[in-house]
């Protein structure tokens, strides 16, 4: 009888105590930070073909000339016939041209900018994604 | 029998306090650890902000550095291309042209052929024997002397 009861009673003691203890669970759940550096796919682009301007000749017509010219072209067996530009436009003509010249030039430019801005760029980017390793090698040594 | 009781209570009451004990330092144990942890990846994480801050600042330098240059090279090319227009702006081409047709028409034809050049040297083409030797931009090319290697003019 006794035996029972004490048996009863240190049965019902633990259970109190392993219930009573469930309650005072705490966790702190750990942070889990995770940085991984992207590597950027390099573009490979062909160059550009380089031009080779073909031959143009001017002939200047004037009222002085241009029988000289008409009878030229005949004598050669070719069409009469002349593309013209007045003095404005000849000028008009150049200036487009130098319009163009400065176009591409500006277009150069902006590409050497990007290409030098890109690859200091990278350097930037490599040597910040080296120190995050570093970062997380040290980290990892602590948490070990 | 109550003898009996109180000593198992007592027991019980010592054992429970006993095992409390022993808990609550093992979890706080836990507990510190895990927040030395925690403190540790969030001063990594300060460091990571603070190196990609940084990064971000020369990133920043850059572009400052490549928008300056560009907009520096920009002036120059306004400039460059504003030279045949200063050349053309105060001629008569028509009436030079009427007045002293053979050289005009020489000039015009060299200018083309030297404009055109120009673009060549533009798209990569290498240059000539001549254009190497050339001493200084004009000899270089007129239409575009500022593409001699050895250039400073900017006009």
């Amino acid at each position: 009888m006794v035996k029972s009861l004490t048996r009863n009673v240190l049965g019902c003691g633990l259970a109190i105590l392993l219930l009573s203890s469930c309650s005072s669970f705490q966790t702190v759940d750990p942070v889990v930070i995770s940085t991984k550096p992207l590597d950027r796919p390099e573009l490979i682009l062909p160059p550009t073909d380089q031009l080779t301007m073909r031959d143009v000749e001017w002939v200047i017509i004037t009222e002085e000339n241009y029988e000289y010219h008409v009878n030229t072209t005949k004598a050669e067996g070719r069409p009469v016939a002349f593309f013209a530009l007045t003095g404005d436009g000849y000028a008009n003509l150049g200036l487009n041209f130098s319009d163009i010249r400065a176009y591409v030039q500006q277009q150069k430019t902006i590409i050497a900018a990007y290409e030098a801005y890109y690859k200091d760029s990278e350097e930037v980017i490599n040597s910040a994604n080296d120190q995050l390793k570093e970062l997380d090698g040290k980290k990892l040594g602590i948490s070990e | 029998m109550l003898k009996i009781y109180a000593l198992l209570i007592v027991v019980g009451l010592v054992g429970g306090v006993v095992y409390a004990g022993k808990y609550y330092y093992d979890t706080t144990q836990a507990q510190i650890t895990t927040l030395t942890e925690n403190n540790t990846k969030l001063e990594g994480a300060v460091e990571t902000a603070e190196a990609a801050t940084e990064s971000l600042k020369q990133d920043y330098a850059k572009i400052a550095k490549e928008l300056n240059k560009v907009n520096n090279e920009f002036a120059r090319i306004r400039k460059q291309n504003n030279v045949l227009a200063d050349k053309l702006k105060d001629m008569d081409l028509a009436l030079l042209a009427v007045n002293k047709t053979p050289s005009i028409e020489r000039a015009i034809n060299t200018g083309t052929v030297n404009a055109g050049r120009c673009f060549e040297i533009l798209s990569g083409s290498e240059l000539t024997e001549k254009e190497l030797g050339a001493k200084n931009g004009k000899e270089f090319n007129k239409e575009c002397p500022w593409l001699w290697p050895g250039n400073t003019i900017t006009e």
